[in-house]
């Protein structure tokens, strides 16, 4: 056997293997959920946007748009240098934000949806009405240090390989596609909306804890991080919170068990935007 | 041996130029949505954990380094998301019932479409059967075909264990399949006798 090669291209024609494999390539989710998950995430993010101190609708979407692009050599040099702990306030700002957008999206959703207006595909998806002016500059969100108009525009994404094409043009399964139109769906929408408000809820209980430790109160923070980390719940958010149980630690002089925690951080999140900070906490120390 | 398939993604190195969320969301919801399938996230599911996969990825955005593919950045992020739903309470209650198709007036179609759904089954039950480990390389590589260097590197284990866990896979896969067309033989010889 050699895996220079996808399985694919080595197996017999009549296998079993390859009808799964073929099926599973070319599997895709029900026609019109892109639309719908793409409009629960732009109400979601607008409101976001608007939260971090927009002043209109208008300029809400901007600051989306502003926050979405974003150059990544200039991303990377100002990951790069920031510290730890900017780096996970920054975020934890960001998401606490998405909390607040919760509260508005869910009014947002029933008044796009008691509207039944057919899905929007373009980037201005997001159902915010047209302001009548052109609104004011918004503050950058957190996430955002570049303008819009201060970075090209992206680059095309490549086509699919003509292999993968002509075996989605054999096979052609949708897996969770009927044949009639799509149900989108005000479950879909409030769904995402649901999922926005429990994420939120995590992020604000995180920006709470980081305002803990940058008051002083680390002991207060690190009794509830441990309340929270002995649940033994899981969480999107359990990489910046076990980011922020390190900072606590740290400001709370139980340093050897910090330094314990920075090295689990460091196997457990290899990939982590705070890796690199938290091997300069160990360097440090 | 190098794991770098032939079909590998033809992404272009991310080199500085600038990410627009709603074209990365479209050009990779798909992938996204696939992974999280494959990866045992349910049906009734996919949609939400999706939905997580691509609000954290905008969360994340200004700390995308470039230093991995867009599609590899992403794909981490939604094995994560599929990780957490597999310990949830959510996906030991998941029922996996499949939908009563809509339209009965195109019964050829549907009997097309139900024979992808029963394909996708046993694509999910033959996966679910592999411990986790072979059966992330194997997604990564036969379905989505990752770079066994991307998996690697996403994976933060060396490329000869992601060539050997594939090798593995694969072997359990066939095993697998065999067993189930044994059974169907077997079942069908008891049910003419």
């Amino acid at each position: 056997m050699t895996t220079s090669k996808r399985w694919l291209d080595e197996l017999p024609l009549d296998s079993s293997e390859r009808e799964l494999l073929l099926v599973g390539k070319a599997a895709r989710p029900a026609q019109g959920s892109i639309d719908a998950n793409w409009r629960a995430l732009s109400v979601a993010l607008t409101a976001t946007a608007a939260a971090s101190g927009a002043t209109s609708a208008g300029a809400a979407l901007k600051a989306v748009s502003a926050s979405a692009k974003v150059g990544a050599a200039s991303a990377a040099s100002k990951a790069a240098g920031a510290g730890l702990w900017v780096t996970v306030g920054k975020s934890l700002a960001v998401g606490a934000l998405v909390g607040v957008a919760a509260m508005g999206a869910g009014s947002l959703v029933e008044r796009s949806l008691s509207r039944n207006t057919p899905a929007q595909t373009t980037s201005k998806a997001a159902p915010v009405p047209p302001s009548p002016q052109r609104a004011a500059e918004p503050k950058p969100t957190p996430n955002a240090p570049t303008e819009p108009g201060a970075v090209p525009p992206a680059p095309p994404m490549p086509a699919l390989p003509a292999s993968t094409q002509r075996e989605r043009a054999a096979v052609n399964p949708t897996e969770d596609q009927p044949s009639a139109p799509p149900p989108v769906t005000a479950e879909a929408v409030s769904s995402a909306v649901d999922l926005s408000a429990s994420l939120s809820q995590q992020a604000r209980e995180l920006a709470e804890l980081k305002r803990l430790i940058d008051s002083g109160a680390a002991t207060e923070a690190l009794r509830r991080l441990e309340q929270n980390l002995s649940t033994g719940a899981p969480s999107v958010l359990s990489e910046e919170r076990d980011a922020l149980y390190v900072q606590a630690l740290a400001r709370a002089q139980r340093h050897a068990q910090a330094r314990t925690f920075a090295r689990r951080f460091l196997a457990r999140y290899p990939h982590s935007p705070y890796f690199e900070a938290m091997r300069r906490f160990l360097t440090d120390q | 041996m190098s794991t770098r398939g032939d079909r590998a993604e033809p992404e272009p190195p991310f080199n500085g130029c600038c990410l627009d969320f709603e074209e990365l969301y479209r050009t990779h919801h798909d992938f996204v949505w696939r992974t999280l399938r494959r990866m045992g996230v349910g049906e009734r599911d996919a949609m939400d954990a999706g939905q997580k996969v691509f609000l954290i990825a905008h969360r994340r955005l200004s700390m995308f380094d470039g230093r991995s593919t867009v599609r590899t950045w992403l794909c981490g992020i939604a094995l994560r998301v599929a990780s957490d739903y597999r310990r949830s309470a959510l996906a030991r209650r998941e029922v996996l019932v499949a939908e009563t198709p809509g339209d009965a007036s195109r019964e050829a179609d549907q009997l097309r479409q139900l024979e992808v759904r029963e394909r996708l089954a046993i694509l999910d039950e033959v996966l679910s059967e592999m411990p986790i480990e072979q059966r992330t390389v194997f997604v990564l590589f036969e379905l989505e075909e990752l770079s066994g260097e991307d998996i690697a590197s996403l994976l933060a284990i060396p490329e000869g264990t992601v060539r050997s866990r594939l090798r593995l896979a694969r072997r359990a896969f066939s095993k697998s399949v065999s067993s189930r067309q044994n059974q169907s033989v077997r079942f069908a010889a008891g049910g003419e006798s």
